[in-house]
This record gives structure tokens, sequence and C-alpha cells, in this order.
């Protein structure tokens, strides 16, 4: 175990720099929180889906959305707050605080979605009536699904923070065992993380319960009052897709999460217990999990469906029987204490005497009834400024508060760098996409040119060189280059495969008796060209000798050459 | 994690009631997951084969690498496996052999630890412990066992190069300077013919060559038969440093053993120690919980005078190898204790040895009772010598003791009296 697993090292203000995540940090940054914050949204699509169908309307389905969002932020939080740098953070205030950032933050866009931006009137309705303010259903609604899916998220995303190894764990256990023998007092006190892997095992299962309930609930068609009354036989309308895919989800993702558990809890007591981990287990495990989850997901769709099942219809009959007994029962017994109820009415309806009318009382002389006590508009204006007054200034400290503690979370600094970064990889970016671009249009240029004009076009343009302001060693490379697009002119081309020393081979096969010249200036181009000694001015003048040979050698030959064509001309 | 079942059972009503036919796909997935994990980890557990390779005895201090060979004959893979082999203290070489792996299907595995021999014995090598579980704790792990095996460390041999034991036995293989056992397998040379020579001696070929009579010269040789009568009955050794002096004993046993199987001759063993492997079955002992060893066993009625210990049978006197390793084994696991006095026993010991054997006693005092059981040895044919391993400041006294009764006495107390046996050859005067 390598106390990577623990939480982070505070990154310093000073050396604010993103560090690439590995695999362990990947999953435990950014897979397994968004695995919880999906489990504890998926617990209130089923709710979402039934106010789709009672209330069509609203915009319910965009509460998926914020309550997703709240229960990342919960579980980041938790993630954040369980860092041992943040002990001394008061839980209880920074939740509070929390709490009333994200209801404030809900609000604004509870306000945006629906379109209704309090103007001056409505403003002066919550001064005179601040319940008025909650009186909106999707806002309300809203709070409780968001509110909800938050606690998930803390606390589903607190057991995983309690199941990681705690740095005292990491550093007392990665001591050798000859110095922890005398530090028994200083060992860590056991988590029982075995107690915590239930815990969430059950939370699971718990809200699995209920999301089974309410995706059946949602097939039903909850507008017909009949389909309410007798759950069997109301009108179905099948399951939604959302609750399908919500389903799906949920367990899958907590199966992954309860091999994660598992695999912390083993983690952990492997340290205790001091084992020696190879590599490979905990990506055996990764794989293997997801591995049967998948077998086990794709197997399961080619099995039957159960309501085509006759045990279906015969639990079906039975359920129904057993209603229909029950409710015959329940007649059989009120129609008993009926009967019995109506005997004793009988029986004590013998003795009883028919009791006097009495007058109607004289109201005349009462008093009027005193008016009823209206608060002045004043009073509740004044009532209510001081109340709103108390509840913003107690949002904008917890605001406050909340994004102060955050602040190496949102580090300035690591902002900063993070943006030169980002605009120096921009810069980085655009300047090889110019270079690019200037590239390929010469190069289509060039194109355009060579079919325009031909060879010509492609001919590199002429410029003069000065031998005697060349280097020696790059004098030699020009007799050899030289000599070499003389011999292509006459017909001894260079392949592009052909090395130096086979070129000369070619050369002196063709003119054998500048073989020694060929030899020479090819192994000084080669000396000149690969070699890293330093070419000296005498070998350049040397070399020069020799080029001079070649060249008038080649030149005598096409003059020889061209005298032989203009004989056999003449005699022609 | 039995919540699981009934969940599932849940699920099960729910569906088949309100017949909502997606919650069968979640059945579905989850007794897949639930009959997996129930199925295949203790099947996984099963199909496995753990074998452990080390050779089963060492010398003392050398260190001895054991390989735990894990096979997965399953065709998937096993996600996680724990080892735990319970190793001896007194064979530790290092951290305590706990590892967890992940094996592929039909996979090998080697996990290598080492252990030293530190302290003669005959110990328990494991048993190894195998755990696994299924990926997502809804069972508990299963577990497995790999018996123990055994392992011998010799004691400490302190390499001898001369002992000068004296022998009666003619013809052996070690160098006399007694020119009566002169042993014709072993030519030296050729000398004139004397008168009184023996015919026989006469090397005929050399004669006619040299044109005079020449006799073989043959190398005087003795045969040194030897028996290592060590004494552990633990009244003989001084309590104090009991412990101790019983284990040098053992040391300058094993070390006189392994000399004189070295130099070809025959060596045998009796001790009237105790031997816990005696009459029982390495997996019918008991160990000891902390140093890992062979545990003495008391035998049924271990009251006093009801003692019925056995003697460790008599080892008789062989040469090679193979007996060399017997007798260390034997000496790698004995131990002192109560049993018969030396001057009971060895007399007896000693009776069906051949005439003229050497007899090696080692013992701790060469008190007077000592020396006279000797005596009777000497009249007996054999050829004592004591050997005392307690400090003994007047072993003089004994020295001249012994010569009077006619044999010798060595005081082998500390390492050092071992030199003058450990000197090389070259430096002898």
């Amino acid at each position: 175990m390598t106390p990577s697993e623990t939480s982070p090292q505070p990154a310093s203000p000073q050396k604010a720099t993103i560090e690439p995540l590995t695999s362990r940090a990947w999953n435990r940054f950014v897979t397994r929180p968004l695995l919880l914050a999906l489990m504890a949204t998926a617990l209130v699509v089923g709710i979402v889906l039934i106010l789709q169908i009672i209330r069509p309307q609203r915009p319910w389905h965009l509460l998926l959305l914020l309550s997703f969002l709240a229960a990342v932020e919960g579980v980041y939080t938790t993630l954040w707050l369980h860092h041992p740098d943040r002990v001394a953070v008061p839980k209880f205030t920074y939740r509070v605080a929390e709490l009333v950032f994200i209801l404030a933050l809900f609000r604004f866009i509870a306000w945006a979605v629906v379109g209704n931006f309090p103007d001056l009137e409505k403003l002066n309705t919550y001064i005179l009536a601040p319940l008025s303010f909650f009186d909106s259903d999707f806002f309300t609604v809203g709070i409780f699904l968001i509110l909800f899916t938050w606690q998930r998220g803390i606390t589903l995303s607190a057991i995983f923070s309690d199941l990681a190894i705690t740095r005292s764990e990491a550093i007392f256990y990665g001591l050798e065992s000859g110095p922890t023998s005398g530090l028994q007092d200083s060992e860590p006190l056991r988590i029982n993380r075995s107690q915590l892997v239930a815990n969430f095992f059950r939370q699971w299962i718990w809200g699995g319960v209920l999301i089974i309930l309410l995706a059946a609930v949602t097939t039903y068609d909850l507008g017909e009052a009949e389909g309410l009354r007798t759950l069997l036989t109301g009108t179905r309308l099948g399951l939604a897709p959302e609750m399908l895919i919500t389903m799906l989800i949920y367990f899958l993702a907590g199966f992954w999460l309860l091999s994660q558990a598992r695999l912390m809890v083993m983690r952990a007591r492997w340290m205790a217990n001091r084992v020696q981990k190879t590599r490979p287990v905990e990506r055996s495990w990764r794989r293997s999990s997801i591995g049967l989850l998948l077998a086990a997901a794709l197997l399961a769709a080619f099995l039957p469906i159960g309501s085509t099942i006759a045990i279906s219809r015969i639990l079906t009959a039975i359920a129904f029987g057993g209603l229909f007994i029950l409710n015959l029962l329940i007649s059989a017994f009120f129609s008993l204490v009926a009967i019995i109820l109506s005997l004793l009415a009988r029986l004590a309806g013998t003795d009883s005497q028919p009791r006097p009318e009495l007058p109607p009382p004289d109201l005349s002389e009462l008093a009027p009834p005193p008016e009823a006590f209206t608060p002045s508009q004043d009073l509740q204006a004044i009532f209510g400024s001081f109340f709103w007054a108390i509840i913003v200034v107690g949002a904008i400290f917890a605001i406050l508060f909340f994004l102060r503690e955050r602040k190496g979370f949102i580090n300035v600094k690591f902002l900063q760098a993070a943006w030169r970064a980002l605009k120096s990889w921009w810069h980085h970016f655009r300047q090889g996409l110019s270079s690019r671009v200037k590239t390929m249009q010469q190069t289509i240029r060039t194109r355009l040119r060579a079919s325009q004009k031909g060879d010509e076009a492609q001919r590199a343009p002429w410029r003069f060189i000065r031998l005697n302001a060349l280097s020696p060693r790059d004098q030699i490379r020009y007799f050899y280059l030289s000599i070499v697009r003389r011999a292509g002119q006459r017909g001894v081309a260079r392949q592009q495969s052909e090395t130096p020393l086979e070129y000369a081979q070619d050369l002196a096969e063709r003119w054998p008796d500048t073989e020694v010249d060929i030899e020479g200036l090819t192994s000084a181009f080669l000396k000149a060209r690969y070699s890293a000694d330093a070419v000296e001015k005498e070998e350049a003048l040397t070399t020069k000798e020799k080029w001079r040979r070649l060249r008038a050698r080649i030149r005598q030959r096409l003059a020889a050459r061209k005298k032989e064509n203009d004989g056999k001309e003449t005699e022609a | 994690m039995g919540e699981f079942a009934y969940f599932i059972l849940f699920l099960l009503i729910v569906a088949f009631l309100l017949q909502v036919d997606f919650i069968f796909y979640i059945v579905y997935v989850c007794i897949g997951v639930y009959a997996w994990s129930r199925w295949y980890t203790p099947r996984g557990l099963q199909r496995l084969e753990v074998r452990r390779r080390f050779p089963e005895r060492a010398f003392y201090g050398e260190q001895v690498d054991v390989t735990l060979e894990i096979t997965n004959r399953n065709r998937l893979p096993l996600p996680w496996l724990q080892l735990h082999e319970s190793i001896a203290v007194q064979l530790r070489a290092g951290p305590v052999m706990r590892r967890v792996l992940s094996l592929g299907g039909r996979k090998t595995a080697d996990c290598t630890y080492t252990i030293a021999g530190r302290w003669r014995g005959y110990y328990r090598l494991g048993p190894l412990r195998l755990e696994t579980g299924d990926l997502f704790g809804l069972f508990p792990a299963q577990t497995g066992h790999l018996a123990a095996d055994y392992f011998t460390v010799y004691p400490r041999i302190i390499p001898l190069s001369q002992l000068g034991l004296p022998s009666r036995l003619p013809f052996g293989t070690i160098a006399s300077r007694q020119r009566l056992f002169e042993d014709p397998a072993r030519p030296m040379g050729v000398r004139h013919f004397r008168s009184g020579d023996s015919l026989r001696q006469i090397n005929w070929k050399v004669s006619a060559h040299t044109q005079e009579l020449m006799v073989r010269t043959l190398e005087p040789a003795i045969s040194l038969e030897t028996a290592v009568l060590l004494n552990l009955h633990s009244g003989d050794y001084e309590r104090r440093s009991r412990l101790n002096t019983v284990e040098w004993a053992i040391e300058v046993a094993a070390s006189l053993a392994v000399h004189l199987v070295n130099r070809r001759q025959p060596v045998g063993f009796m001790t009237n120690g105790v031997d816990p492997l005696q009459g029982t079955t390495a997996a019918a002992s008991t160990f000891d919980e902390e140093s890992g060893r062979l545990r003495m066993q008391r035998p049924f009625g271990d009251q006093v005078g009801q003692r019925t210990l056995t003697l460790p049978s008599i080892i008789p006197p062989r040469n090679g190898r193979t007996h060399l390793m017997k007798i260390l084994e034997r000496l790698a696991r004995i131990e002192s204790d109560d049993t018969i006095s030396f001057n009971q026993w060895a007399p007896n010991a000693c009776l069906h040895l051949s005439w003229g054997v050497t007899i090696l006693a080692i013992t701790a005092a060469g008190d007077e009772a000592t020396c006279h059981t000797l005596h009777r040895l000497v009249r007996s044919g054999f050829n004592p010598i004591l050997i005392v391993v307690e400090p003994d400041r007047n072993f003089g006294h004994v020295r001249q003791r012994a010569q009077r009764l006619g044999f010798a006495a060595y005081h082998v107390a500390v390492r050092r009296d071992l030199d003058g046996w450990r000197r090389p050859l070259w430096r002898q005067p």
C-alpha cells in the first residue's frame, strides 16, 4: 500500500502545478465521486417522473440536473473536508454555509427558469409576507429534491472517505516492523471498515427498494382516480426510458462501488497486516468486477421477462385471491360490529324517555363581537424588513464563509498559473497551426506553378556562389554536388537509394580513366559531410584540383560526343 | 450481507405482482452476481495447486530460498489470493511471508522467500494459509491450507584437518607411522632387498631391469572404524550451562563425524539423548510455538519412576555421504533429557561393536566413574577416547587417570581447543 491512497498532499500556493492523474487518483477523484452523485440523483428520478405525470406544465426535468449538481457538490465537499488539512474547519458551520449557498443559488435558478424574477411589487409582498417566498411549487419541491440528493451524496461520499486509508495509518504501517514494535501506543485506532461497507450496502439496498417502488408507481396513469384505487388493475403507461436508465445506472454503479469498498477494506487490512501486495492486484480487481458486471448485464438481457412466465400469473391470481378474502373478512367484521351496535341501540332505546325541546336563546342582549386584530402594513413592513435583513446578512456571511474556506480550492495563483498555461498552449497551438497553413499554402502554390509551368517551375532559383566565401567543408560539398549534377546531365544520374560509394562505382564503371579522382572526391565528400573532424583548407584545394580535372574530362567527353554526332550528321 | 438474498426476493415479488418487466432484468443481474460470488470463490480455491519447493536440509548458517509455486487451473482469473506462510522464528531471514497476488486463468505464480539456518533443529515450514473471496464482500472469505513441510538444520560443523586419533585396526585408508600396518594397496617405492624380506614383496620387473633384487615399499595404513558415543544425559551436565554445553557436545560430535567420513572412515553414532521424532511421524509431532522447532513429547505416564522413554536407535559404523546425512539428521533433532546415565548406558551400547573400534566418548566430565566405564571398554577390546566438553581446570588429573587406565583423553571445552585438530596438514610437525 502506498500512501498515495491517502488524502493528497496540499499544494502550496507558491507551487501551483497541475499533476497528471494516475489511475488510482482518477478513480478516486473522478469516477467514484461521479458514480456516487449519479446514485444519489437516481433516487429522485422516480419522484420527478411522477411530478411530470401529475403536473406536466413545469420543467421538472431540470431538477434532475440541479440535483445531480448538488450531489456532485456534496460529494466533492465531503472529499475536501476529509482532507487532514481541513481538520480545523468547523464541519457543521461549513455545512450550514454550504446549504445556504445552495439554497440561494437555487432560488435564483428557479426564478430564471420559471421566468418570474421578483419585481418591486413582488419584493414588497415578500417583505410583508415572508412565507410567500416559498409559495412556488417548483421551488418548494426543488428544494426538497436538491437537499435530498445533496444529503445522499454527502452520506455516501463520507462512507468512502472513511474507508480510505488515513495518513496516520499510512505513516505508522509504512514503518519497518522493528521501530513499530516499540510504538504500540502510537498505533492508530482501527476503523471498523467492514461496518462501513455494510452501511453502504444497506443504504444501497434501501435506495434500490425506493427506486423499484417509484419505478412501479411511474408505470401507472396517476391522472386516473380508478388507477390509484386498485393498483393491480390500474391503467399502465409502461416504464419510462429515464426510469429504465436510472435503474440500470443505480444498480450497476452500486455493485461497482460495493466492489471498490470491499477493495478498500482489503487494502487497509493488508496494510495493517503488512501484507506485501503486488501491483496487478488492484487492477485485476477492477477489471474482474467490471467484467463480471458486464457479463451479468449482458446475460440478463437474453433471459425471459418475468411477466410472461406462468408463475407471474399464478402470483397475481394468489394476490387477487388474498385481497378478495381480506376484503370479505373486513366487510364481515364491520357488518358484525354494525349489527352489535344496532342491537345495543335498540336495547337502550326501550328505557329512554323523549327529551323536551328547549326554547332558542335570546342573543339580542349580548355585546357585539370584537373586531379581529389586523396589524398595520407599516408594522408588517418593519417586521418583514427585519426578518429579511437577518436572512440576507446570514446568507452573505454563510456564502463568504463557504467561499473563504475554499480559497485553497479557488486559488488565485493557481487559476493564474492555469490561465498562463492555457494561454501558452493556445499560443503554441496557433503558431503551429499558422505555420502548417503557410507550409500547406506554399506546397499548393508550388504544385500549382509546377502544373502551370512544367519542370521549370520546380527548378531551384539560380544564385551566384562565391567559392572563396565558403568554408573548406562547404567547398568540398559543392565540388561533389557539382560533379553529381554534371554527371546527371551526362546520363549518369545518382539514384535516390544510392550511397556516395555506390555512385562512385557507377561513375568509375562509366568513366574508368577518372576512377582515382572520383574516389578522392567521394572520400573527401564523405569526410566533409559525415565526419566531425576539421576539414583543412589544403584538403579543399586538393579536392578542387580533382574537381577541375573531372569537370574538364566530362566537358571533353561532351565535346567529343558532339563532334561524333556532328560527324555522323555530315556523313548522313 | 444476508440482506441481499431478501432484497432479491423482494424484487422478485414486486416484479411478479406489479409486472414491471425491467425489474426482472435487475433481478437477473443481482442473481448473477450473487450466484457467481457464491459458486466461483470456493471453486477457484479448490482448483488451485500450491507446491513448496526448497531443499529439505541446510547446514548451519546457510540461507535457503523457499519457493511457493501457485498454479491456477481455472480458465478464469482469481482476482486476489492472500498467502500467509508460518515460518519458525529461528528460521526467519526477513519479513513474515504475507503476500497478496492475483492469478490469471491457467497461470502460475512463484513467491520466493528466504529462510536461514541459525540453530540446529528439525523445523516445521508452514502450513501455508490461502485466503480468497468474492469481489463484493457478499460472502465470507474462503480459506485453504497447504500442509506443512519439514526442514532440517544440521548442527554447526567445525572443519577439522587432523585428528590424530590412534587405532588398532590395520588396512584402512589413513596413513600410519606404525610399520606393522603396511597396506599392499598403497605402494610407496622400491628399495634393495634385505635379508628377511618376503619374496612376495620383490618387484620382479624392477629387479630384472636393474639386475639387482628390489622390493616394494608399502605405505603403512590403519582403519579408523569409529563410533561416536554422545552422552546427553542431562544429569551429567551442569545445570547452569547445560544448554550451551549440550549444543557444543553435539557440534563436536558432528564435526568429528564429518571429518571421519571425509577421510572415508566408517562412523557410527550412539546417544543416550532423546530423538523427538523417534517412533512417531512429523505430522503427529508437536512443534514449539515460539522457536518452531520440533518439541519433545513426553510419553504417556510421564511420572517419576514410570518413565518409558525409548532411546534413539543405534547407527552402526558405515562410511559414505548418505550415512553421514543420517547421522547429521539425528544430531539435528537430538535433545538432552533425564534418560539413563552414561555409565549405565555405554557398556551396553557398545556390545554390538566390532573388536578394535575406536569409540569417541563425548561427555560432560571425565570423572572417575566415567573413566572406569571407558576402562571396561578398553578391556573389552575397544579403543575408547574420552572427549570432555565441560570446562575443567583439573583436566590434567583426568588425562593422567585416563593414561593409567589405557585410553586417551582430550579436553574440548571451547572452540579454541579444537585448533590443534584444525591446523592444516602441512603445518603439522
